[in-house]
């Protein structure tokens, strides 16, 4: 029997060293994230004539340093897996966790590497060790380089730690690098804490002084408010916000925050958010310049994450919006944060390494732990949006009620400075300042009835949407299963005598189950959300689709409904919702005419005639046309005839129409016969 | 497979009138039913009660309307049941929001299916597919292929939040929903935004837009 083993290409160390690196930064990171494992407090990168190729870089910490057992056994060894260890550091730190892949990135910067290093258990000795890169690109075999570690005297003032110096780089950094490194370095071990025993890493360069000064600014008390939101080690959340004055103005427990009470299947969390309001009035009162916080915050801003006191590249980098606060600020912009106004940071005490890193250091694997982390986050994020927009409300409640007096003090006013004028002009100024005063009062009436209206129909609105739902998820489906199999099983028992005896019954118990499902379809059609945003809408494509959805009901009716629409498909930029609503009132308005009417062929037209930049769309029936009202008061809010009415239909067509920029012609008989409701509406092409 | 008078169909829907419905369906399949009371507090306590004791499912979707039927929605357990290869299909109406939700599982509910075309004759074809589609046997309208997707517009005031996008290999027209949901949380930046285009794997010979799912994202 002859022994095997793997062996590695030397190219290997290329492969793993080189495309495993996904930054510079990253990788010097991974050397100073080892200081960290060491128990080092300081860690001091310095870089020398980097800018060409064939600088150098320094990484020096007074950490534990390395016996040359370590060194073997550790240092040396590349790739294996470090799962976070319950067993923390000499100092009680949890190790970061590192495969030493990055490790290797670093050290292939250049084309040597120098380490030195002296164990804090003996400080009189020193190890040294070379690496020539070079010597690698010469042989197949990994194995076949030897690697020497040389003991000598520590002849230094240093009493511990290790020395690691790239030589020859054999890429330049350039200004943009160094400055993410030193923003990566601020932020690598939590410097929003004032722990004087933290870690301390620092690049002997001038950007990270200047960023060093300015993250140490610390406009936390600048803050509108400042959310701290817990995690529980069983899953149970709490939070409060508190405002600038340090006062708790919201708490939330955990159902207030989950809502559907479900716990969150991940370790411990705290989470900070510190949320500005950034407009001048808001910071006149305050210490600190707003333009100074804008820069704070365009450094630093967004949520960064930080796993057992280290941070987790790459959330919180400028454009990582992980948590979605941007896109979620689209949709309330008053009550939520961005990454551009709030800074926070997210730490987890994660001793069994629930969370683990990719291993090109860009974040966690989306684990379920991962994935409830941000269901926290998100969740805590939500529920401070959703307290500050009832605190919005109040506040505008507030406002409506002060406004009549408002108004009552303004009128007084006027009152007083018509009172004190003199001459002939007092008199014609109280005149005209009196029928001001009737002509908005009487506005001010038919804006409230008006408001009160469109109340009411919302009201229905809403009540009808509810039956919708519940009627074509239910009760219409058990209706048209079971027609179905009275129906097969008819056939079946009954064979021939089927037609006689229920085949009549059951085809009108289908096609009634069709109307009403064209009831609740129509009615949930009007309520799908999408269609309320502004879009590219081609309306011949829209009255296609109602004139379908119409269809079943009003075959019913016997109303034939036909559309006669000029060629080309002319769209223009409005909401679906917009043209819906003028087709749908338009129809029912013919729907209603015509049942009143005794058409013997009910019919509506709905026709569509371009004309350059505008389309002409018409709905005619021939219905009785228009009786016992005005042609021009048809649009007008409550004006109706029907019985019940709301007389809201088409005054909603008349405004929907005016927002389009388009307008309105009737003709009391047209060629039907009856009504004709003639509408120019702008478009954008055909 | 099981057919005939030993597969056992577990009907499940919080609506009991629509349970009695569909089980008289089923019996006419000449198969039989078992009509599921609940609660379910879980799927995989759904799952426990369907394993060893039921060859085939038929569920609604919204099954949290009535009471506390279930934890849980229809679309979530049919794909749930799927990768425990157990199968089950989707019957249920729906609009365009229920739709969304459906198509962050679409890819593991093999049929879905309006309560107005659930005859027995479907119900064994549906079968058949399900046990096809759990062996790796799809349907062509099922099959996933690599494919260019182009975002025609951005709606994130919805919930939950939607990308209008075009599949130019499925219909060069059609403007689908796409639930910000299904994509990965590293992308949804690059991706949201019109204009954007990005490769992804869909079921490109899908008769209609409610068959079409999406997956892996590149």
């Amino acid at each position: 029997m002859k022994d095997a083993k793997f062996r590695f290409s030397a190219s290997i160390l290329k492969r793993l060293g080189e495309e495993l690196n996904p930054s510079p930064e990253q990788s010097i990171l991974e050397l100073v994230k080892n200081a960290y494992d060491a128990n080092a407090r300081e860690c001091i990168i310095e870089m020398r004539s980097i800018e060409t190729v064939g600088g150098e870089i320094m990484i020096q910490d007074d950490g534990d340093g390395m016996s040359s057992d370590d060194i073997i056994e550790g240092w040396l060894v590349l790739g294996r897996s470090t799962k976070i260890a319950d067993k923390k550091t000499r100092i009680g730190r949890i190790p970061s966790g590192s495969k030493g892949l990055g490790r290797l990135a670093a050290l292939r910067m250049g084309s040597k590497v120098a380490l030195e290093t002296i164990p804090r258990e003996t400080p009189s000795v020193k190890y040294t060790l070379s690496i020539p890169w070079d010597e690698y690109d010469k042989v197949d075999l990994v194995d076949d380089v030897s690697l020497e570690i040389e003991k000598g005297k520590n002849q230094t003032d240093k009493k511990q730690g290790t020395d690691i110096l790239l030589q020859n780089l054999k890429t330049s950094l350039s200004r943009l690098e160094v400055q993410k490194l030193a923003r990566a370095l601020i932020l690598l071990a939590d410097p929003f804490t004032d722990d004087p025993q933290s870690f301390k890493p620092e690049l002997r360069s001038q950007d990270y002084t200047d960023l060093g000064k300015l993250v140490k600014e610390r406009y936390f008390d600048d803050a509108e408010y400042h959310l701290v939101a817990n995690l529980n080690t069983q899953g149970i959340a709490s939070a409060e916000v508190v405002d600038f004055q340090g006062k708790i103005i919201f708490k939330a427990d955990h159902d207030d925050i989950s809502r559907n009470g479900t716990k969150y299947a991940c370790p411990s969390i705290q989470f900070d958010l510190w949320a500005f309001i950034l407009d001048k009035s808001t910071f006149s009162t305050r210490i600190s310049r707003i333009g100074d916080v804008r820069e704070w915050l365009s450094h630093f801003g967004g949520v960064h994450v930080y796993q057992n006191g280290l941070r987790v590249n790459p959330y919180g980098n400028p454009g990582n919006d992980w948590l979605e606060m941007n896109l979620a600020r689209a949709k309330g912009p008053e009550e939520k944060p961005s990454t551009n106004n709030s800074i926070g940071k997210i730490s987890i005490k994660d001793t069994d390494g629930v969370f683990v890193q990719k291993t090109d250091r860009t974040g966690f694997i989306e684990n379920p732990s991962f994935l409830e982390l941000v269901r926290f986050a998100k969740d805590a994020l939500g529920w401070m949006a959703r307290r500050r927009l009832s605190q919005a409300e109040e506040r505008r409640a507030k406002e409506k009620k002060t406004l009549p007096t408002q108004t009552e003090t303004a009128k007084f006013n006027l009152e007083k400075a018509i009172k004190k004028s003199s001459g002939k002009g007092k008199k014609k100024l109280t005149q005209a300042f009196e029928e001001y005063h009737r002509v908005q009062e009487k506005e001010l009436k038919n804006l409230r009835q008006e408001v009160q209206l469109y109340r009411t129909l919302s009201t229905a609105g809403i009540m009808a949407s509810t039956f919708a739902h519940e009627s074509s998820g239910n009760p219409i489906k058990v209706i048209t299963s079971s027609i179905s199999t009275i129906e097969r099983r008819g056939k079946q028992l009954l064979e021939k005598k089927y037609d006689t005896s229920l085949g009549r019954s059951v085809e009108v118990i289908k096609s009634s189950v069709g109307s009403l499902r064209v009831l609740s379809n129509v009615t949930l059609s009007l309520l799908d959300h999408d269609k309320r945003r502004m879009q590219h809408v081609e309306i011949h494509d829209e009255i296609e689709k109602i004139i379908k959805m119409y269809k079943p009901f009003l075959e019913v009716r016997k109303i034939e409904i036909k559309p006669d629409l000029v060629d080309g498909n002319p769209y223009l930029r409005t909401s679906k919702a917009a043209i819906e609503a003028i087709l749908t009132n338009l129809i029912n308005n013919s729907i209603y005419w015509l049942e009143e009417s005794v058409a013997e062929t009910p019919q509506i037209l709905i026709r569509t005639r371009s004309n350059s930049d505008k389309i002409i769309l018409s709905v005619l029936d021939n219905g009785p046309g228009i009786k016992s009202i005005k042609a021009n008061e048809i649009w007008l809010p409550g004006q109706t005839t029907k019985k019940n009415g709301t007389g809201l239909g088409l005054t909603i067509v008349h405004d929907t129409l005016l927002d389009m920029g388009g307008n309105v012609e009737v003709i009391e008989k047209s060629e039907l016969g009856g009504a004709e409701i003639k509408l120019n509406i702008p478009i954008l092409g055909d | 497979m099981a057919l005939g008078t030993n597969t056992i169909v577990k009907i499940i829907d919080d609506d009991p009138s629509y349970r009695i419905a569909l089980s008289e369906i089923v019996k006419d399949a000449n198969w039989q039913p078992i009509e599921e009371p609940g609660p379910l507090p879980s799927v995989e306590d759904l799952y426990a009660r369907l394993k060893g004791k039921a060859n085939f499912a038929i569920l609604d979707h919204n099954l949290k309307i009535k009471g506390s039927y279930a934890k849980f929605h229809g679309a979530q357990a049919v794909a749930f049941l799927y990768e425990k290869k157990f199968p089950a299909i989707l019957c249920t109406t729906y609009g365009a929001a229920d739709l969304d939700t459906m198509r962050i599982f679409r890819r593991k509910i093999p049929i879905l299916i309006s309560p107005d075309n659930l005859h027995p004759e479907f119900l064994v074809i549906a079968y058949e597919t399900c046990l096809n589609e759990l062996k790796g046997k799809y349907l062509s309208t099922r099959k996933a292929w690599r494919t260019i997707i182009r975002v025609e517009d951005v709606n994130l005031d919805t919930n939950p939040k939607l990308l209008i996008v075009v599949i130019p290999a499925w219909d060069s027209k059609e403007k689908v929903r796409l639930p910000l949901e299904i994509i990965p949380i590293n992308k949804r930046d690059n991706y949201s935004k019109p204009g954007a285009r990005f490769h992804a794997q869909v079921n490109t010979g899908a008769e209609i837009s409610s068959e079409l799912y999406f997956a892996d994202f590149e």
